[in-house]
Formats: C-alpha cells, sequence, structure tokens
C-alpha cells in the first residue's frame, strides 16, 4: 500500500463579477466593477491509499470540481497543498498526466464520428506508448470491457453504455495509477450501472488500480467504495468508512410487523408510521430504545405473527447529511 | 521536439482528415455555394474588364484570383467560437489534464480541416473555370507555391482565430471581434478586390496589416508565380512568427488566470 494523494489545507478563493439587473446597473459595472470573493474550498484536507476506491461525493456547488481541477494541476490553490504520486500538480501537470486518466461522464473524449479504435489509436499516440505496448494492453481492454462487436462503430451510433464503457477503457490505455471518475453511471439504466461498476471493482482488484469517484448515485458509493468523504460549500463536512457512516446513520430502523391481535405499544421513541388492523408500522429511534424493549412490550400484550426490520436507505443518509450541513 | 512528440500532432492531423471525409457528401453544399459565388462574380468582372486590364489583371487572372482567395475563404475550420464557449465553460480543462499543447493540437485539427476543404475548393474551383473559360493563367509551380503560400496564409488566420477564441479568458462576449474580422478579410484581405485596385493610401495601410497576407497574397503567387512568392513568403513567415508569439504569451497568460481565478 502507500499513500498516493495527499490534501492538506487546501483552499480556493475566486473573484466573481458582481452585477445588479437593469440598464442603468450594467453601465455602472462596467466603470466600476464590483467583485465578490466566493470560497470554493476551504481548508480541505484528507489522503488517498494505493488501490483505494474513495468517494468524494456533495451537493451540486459544493467545491469537487473545484477541489479535482486542484488536484489535477489545471487551478492553483489559494492555499494548502496536494501531492498526487508524489508530484505538486499545479507545478508538474504534464507529467502528473501520463499518471494519472480522468472519465467526466458528460464530457466525451472519443471522437463522436469515428469508431473508438481511431479514438484509443489517437490517445495511444498522445501517450506517446510504445506500439507494442498499446496492442497488448487495447488487447486486454477490449477484452476486459468488451467492446469488440463495437469497435469499428461511430461513437454516436453507439449506446451510452457502451459509450461509457470506451470511456473508461480509452482513459486506460496508458495505465493510469489514479483514475477520476466524475459521475461514471450518469444517466444510464440499473443493468448497465451494474456492469459499469463490476468493471471498476474488477481494475480496482486487479490491478491496484486506485479510483477517485463523484457521483450522486448513492448506489455507486455504497457498492464501491470503503470510505467517503463529503463536502459542501467548500468545506469537508464528513470523512468516514461506509460502514461507519451507515452506523452513525442508522439511529431509526423502520419495524414493520404483522400482529395476533390489534395492539399499539406506547414507548419513548417510537413513532407510529401506519397501523391498519393488526398490521403495524413503526420508527424506532434506537438511541432512546432497543428493538428489544419493544419486542418485549408487545408479546407481553399479544403475538408477532410476522416481522422485517429495514434499514434507512444509504439516499436518506446522504440527503440528511447534506441537508444538516 | 522528439519524434514522439510531433507524431501525436501527426495523428491529430491524420484522424481530423478521416473524420472530415465520413462526412464528404457535407462538402457538396459548400462546393454549390462556391461554383454559385463564381458564376454571379463571373458576370460582374466580365463588365468590369470589357475595356482590357485594370492594374496588371486581366478577365481570366481575376476569376482565377478569385476562385484561389474564395478556396481558402470557404476552407478555413472556424474553431473560435466552440473555443470560446470551452474556455467560458471551464471545459478547457480536459484538454489541460492531457499530455500535448493544446495550441499545437489546435493548430493540427485546424490546419487537417482547412487543408482537406481547400483541396476540395480548388480542385471544384479549376475545373469549373477550366471548363468555362478554357485557359489558365497558371503553371504547376505557380500551383505548388500558391498552396505553400495559402498554408502559410491559413496559419496566420488560425493565429487569430486563436486570439479571438482566446479573448474569453478577458470577455464575456467576443462574436463581435469575430464579425469585424471576417469584414477586414472581404476588405482589405482582398476577398473579392485584389488589394492592388485600391487608392494608393488604402493600398499602403493593407501592406502594414496582416490580412492580405491571408488570401491577397497566396492568390498573387498563384497567378504571379516564382517572383511574387519570393516577395511575400517571408513577410508571411514574419506574421507567423509574431504573432504565434503573441498567442503563445496571452494564452500563457490566460490559462495563468483560469489556473488562478476559475473558469
Amino acid at each position: 500500500m502507500g499513500t498516493v494523494v495527499v490534501v492538506s489545507d487546501l483552499s480556493k478563493n475566486f473573484q466573481t463579477k458582481v452585477k445588479k439587473s437593469g440598464l442603468r446597473e450594467s453601465f455602472k459595472s462596467l466603470i466600476h466593477p464590483v467583485y465578490r470573493e466566493v470560497k470554493a474550498v476551504q481548508d480541505v484536507s484528507f489522503s488517498v491509499e494505493k488501490g483505494e476506491i474513495l468517494a468524494f461525493i456533495g451537493p451540486n456547488g459544493a467545491g469537487k470540481s473545484t477541489t479535482i481541477k486542484m488536484m489535477t494541476g489545471i487551478l492553483y490553490p489559494s492555499r494548502g497543498t496536494v501531492t498526487v504520486l508524489g508530484l505538486i500538480p499545479w507545478k508538474s501537470r504534464k507529467s502528473l498526466s501520463y499518471k494519472i486518466g480522468s472519465v467526466f461522464g458528460q464530457k466525451s473524449q472519443m471522437w463522436f464520428h469515428l469508431p473508438p479504435e481511431d479514438s484509443f489509436e489517437l490517445m495511444a499516440d498522445i501517450y506517446e506508448l510504445d506500439r507494442y505496448d498499446y496492442k497488448n494492453t487495447l488487447k486486454e481492454l477490449v477484452q476486459r470491457f468488451q467492446l469488440e462487436e463495437f469497435m469499428h462503430q461511430p461513437v454516436r451510433k453507439l449506446s451510452l453504455g457502451q459509450r461509457i464503457r470506451c470511456e473508461i477503457a480509452v482513459s486506460l490505455i496508458h495505465s493510469p495509477e489514479i483514475l477520476f471518475l466524475d459521475e461514471p453511471t450518469i444517466g444510464l439504466d440499473v443493468v448497465v450501472k451494474n456492469q459499469i461498476r463490476d468493471l471498476i471493482k474488477d481494475l480496482n482488484n486487479r490491478n491496484q488500480l486506485t479510483v477517485f469517484l463523484t457521483s450522486h448515485d448513492v448506489s455507486d458509493i455504497e457498492k464501491l467504495c470503503r470510505r467517503v468523504i463529503v463536502i459542501d460549500r467548500g468545506q469537508l463536512i464528513l470523512h468516514s468508512t461506509v460502514n461507519e457512516l451507515k452506523h452513525a446513520y442508522l439511529q431509526t430502523k423502520i419495524l414493520s410487523l404483522k400482529l395476533e391481535e390489534v395492539y399499539v405499544p406506547t414507548i419513548q421513541g417510537v413513532t407510529i408510521l401506519k397501523q391498519k388492523g393488526t398490521g403495524l408500522k413503526l420508527e424506532v429511534d434506537t438511541t432512546q430504545c432497543t428493538l428489544q424493549q419493544i419486542f418485549d412490550d408487545i408479546i407481553k400484550h399479544t403475538t408477532i405473527v410476522d416481522m422485517m426490520i429495514s434499514e434507512t436507505p444509504m439516499e436518506e443518509i446522504i440527503e440528511t447529511i447534506y441537508t444538516g450541513s | 521536439m522528439g519524434m514522439k512528440r510531433i507524431k501525436k500532432y501527426l495523428t491529430v492531423f491524420k484522424i481530423t482528415v478521416v473524420n472530415d471525409l465520413m462526412y464528404s457528401r457535407n462538402f457538396l453544399g459548400q462546393l454549390l455555394f462556391f461554383g454559385l459565388f463564381l458564376f454571379v462574380y463571373s458576370f460582374l468582372w466580365r463588365v468590369v474588364f470589357k475595356d482590357g486590364q485594370i492594374e496588371g489583371f486581366t478577365f481570366v487572372k481575376m476569376m482565377w484570383y478569385f476562385m484561389f482567395t474564395e478556396s481558402i475563404m470557404l476552407a478555413k475550420f472556424a474553431f473560435h467560437g466552440e473555443m470560446a464557449q470551452d474556455i467560458k465553460t471551464g471545459d478547457i480543462a480536459y484538454h489541460l489534464n492531457k499530455p500535448y499543447s493544446y495550441l499545437l493540437f489546435m493548430y493540427a485539427k485546424y490546419l487537417s480541416s482547412s487543408l482537406v476543404r481547400m483541396g476540395m475548393n480548388l480542385i471544384f474551383g479549376s475545373l469549373i473555370l477550366f471548363v468555362t473559360l478554357h485557359e489558365a493563367p497558371v503553371t504547376p509551380v505557380n500551383l505548388i507555391l500558391g498552396v505553400l503560400s495559402a498554408i502559410t496564409g491559413l496559419t496566420i488566420n488560425f493565429t487569430f482565430y486563436f486570439l479571438i477564441g482566446m479573448s474569453a479568458f478577458w470577455f464575456e462576449e467576443n462574436t463581435a471581434f469575430s464579425f469585424i474580422y471576417s469584414k477586414f478579410l472581404f476588405t482589405v484581405g482582398g476577398l473579392f478586390i485584389p488589394v492592388e485596385f485600391f487608392p494608393e493610401w488604402l493600398k499602403q495601410l493593407s501592406d502594414k496589416l496582416p490580412f492580405m497576407y491571408i488570401l491577397n497574397a497566396p492568390a498573387k503567387v498563384y497567378i504571379e508565380g516564382i517572383d511574387e512568392f519570393l516577395r511575400v513568403f517571408p513577410i508571411q513567415l514574419m506574421q507567423v512568427g509574431i504573432w504565434a508569439g503573441l498567442i503563445g504569451i496571452l494564452f500563457f497568460a490566460g490559462t495563468k488566470k483560469l489556473a488562478i481565478n476559475g473558469g
């Protein structure tokens, strides 16, 4: 293992022009432009281990893209430091670009009117790959991503799922050590999403590829990542493992019961969500009462015929974090 | 620059040709438009030249001149709008995190696309003029020198397109620059009327500006040959040097601004 990314107290401030509406204000801003400082990223620190898949999430405008741009050397930070694979990105942008790959779900790096193989050829030359190495990597990627059937079809004729498979494969042609994936499953159906996730997981397992993932799809995080970083309004608001995150936010459980006779428990921490005949749906705050207490109380009065305990969906956990921040 | 470094731009050049040829039917509209232009202007120039020569130009020479300037004019791959958009939206970042020079990448793409179109325009235009005029005041040497001068002219034009695209680093709206630039090419660039027809003061002025070295100079080389080539080619190369240097400096400043203040 080893640390491949170290981000320390990273901050980025932008100056944006403030312009009020109306003709008069427009003229005024021509002569005396007023600027406002926007704190896009504030004192963000974290590190990424080799071979890790890290989720970097946050609502729109949280500062995710700005952080990634600083990590890839496109933006200079206002304060703080970043090292990626031992390089300072904004000082060694070109050198770093040979070691990292990126896929931005909404921005294609394929040539739209040409078959994927042309884009692969171009990327091989752009990354100055040895022909023999290139052919071998290509063969492996085509096989692993099952690209054979559409390697000779124009990209514009591919389905979104096929295109994303090509996008990820082409970003791996130079065997990068870190892959930045920005919304890789956006717009895909459930089956294709799972295919893409399996591929990412497989790459990570076999090649020890480090993946830095941003996604609005909570299932991506749940199924792929061990660790998650949540950023909002430029600040890091949560940094934990996905399991810790679940435990921390799983204070409430949903209890669906089928009883022999009608009974409604009155215990602190229990909210009745629904009651219909002998059917009962309860929300239990486990910090106030245990499930055992509820079962004991119910069993005293009637018999439990059937029951189901469900957890708060990850989606809601993330929503709680965002709204809570 | 090592061979591998040069090869990446050659591949961009090659892939752009392949990309353009995928939709060769799209060229048909442009060629029809070009043919119509030649047809309309042949009537105009026939009237203008009915009494003989003007500034060394005959009707036939004028038509071949016009065919050449128009071939370059219609061939220019206009990338500046897309480039400005990429700068405004921040999408230029996706180019900057790849191991190539954005300037050379765009140049390879531009030159490739423009040369394919210029080639088609020249073949089509020459065919029309051969069929209708039955004479050509040019030799194969003129053609080679004219094309060489046209490539240099297209390179000067590239630097201007790049400047216009790059203006998005500092200006929110840059369509005006593009509009003004194309009008300069129409007039002092010598697209429709050779610079030689202008009054002396305007001729002097045009000579000091870069626009005539994009259209007028290559067309003059095409119809006049080696002497004209030896006169204008060094000036064209100097122009490329000046403007390429300027865009190099400004692009560095622009990307620095982007790096400091975002898109």
